[in-house]
């Protein structure tokens, strides 16, 4: 960048500096991996369910399956998923333990995904029923890690 | 309301469930004090899913490489799965610890 010095034209300097600015950072967000959160607003949430619910489900429903045939006896009362999405997780634990789990407690930072989640628990009607009993939304997990 | 809250974090749950949120939390120290979190909370299955691809992969292994640790610890729990990976693998990683 000697070029940049030994232009007499001042406009032409500060554009050239601009420029060169520009590129050095065009190449530094490329080398560099940006990682930013996704924050998931109404739109992403139906997106996430119509894009990856289904094998998501699929997953968490063959691990499931796992547990229930290499151990046929467990019969959870309480079910905690931490990041439920949509849900997906509560359907698959429904579907193999309906008749023992008493509580569902689901925790998703996003506020979206929690009333998505339970519009499809409610079938799809705002005004009709849980079709499950006794699930709990939350936002966050508790700062302390005291738990009895 | 505040006494659902306490209830919440208070006891025990027999299956807790993190499929497909390591991968989305920023850093190592919030990966590793939720995990820790969950295992305290945990009094049956653990289970964790995370997709199969080398990312989901490392995660994975830094999740069970640290619960093992706690595990070791607290003489109190064994990995439960996977024992062969191959089927699954090309789905989905996960790890199942159990009390």
């Amino acid at each position: 960048m000697i070029l940049i010095n030994n232009i007499g034209n001042e406009e032409e300097c500060r554009r050239m500096k601009e420029m060169f600015k520009q590129e050095v950072l065009k190449q530094f967000y490329k080398k560099n991996y940006n990682w930013q959160p996704i924050v998931y607003d109404s739109y992403k949430a139906w997106t996430y369910l119509f894009g990856r619910a289904a094998k998501e489900y699929a997953a968490i429903r063959q691990v499931f399956n796992e547990i229930v045939k290499r151990d046929a006896e467990f019969q959870p009362h309480s079910f905690f998923d931490f990041g439920s999405g949509v849900g997906t997780g509560t359907w698959a634990a429904t579907e193999l333990w309906k008749n023992s789990l008493h509580e569902y407690f689901l925790v998703d930072e996003s506020r979206d995904m929690n009333d998505l989640s339970e519009l499809i628990l409610r079938d799809g009607n705002e005004s009709k029923n849980m079709t499950v009993k006794n699930v709990f939304y939350r936002q966050f997990l508790p700062a302390s890690s005291e738990v009895q | 309301m505040s006494a659902n809250l306490f209830y919440l974090f208070q006891f025990k749950s027999h299956l807790i469930l993190s499929a497909f949120t390591l991968n989305e939390l920023p850093n190592l120290k919030v990966r590793l004090d939720i995990l820790q979190k969950l295992w305290k909370k945990c009094d049956g299955y653990m289970v964790l899913i995370e997709n199969g691809t080398n990312a989901g992969f490392k995660l994975i292994e830094e999740a069970r490489a640290f619960l093992l640790q706690q595990a070791i610890q607290e003489n109190s729990a064994y990995l439960f799965a996977p024992v062969s990976l191959y089927l699954l693998i090309y789905i989905t990683n996960f790890v199942m610890m159990s009390k």
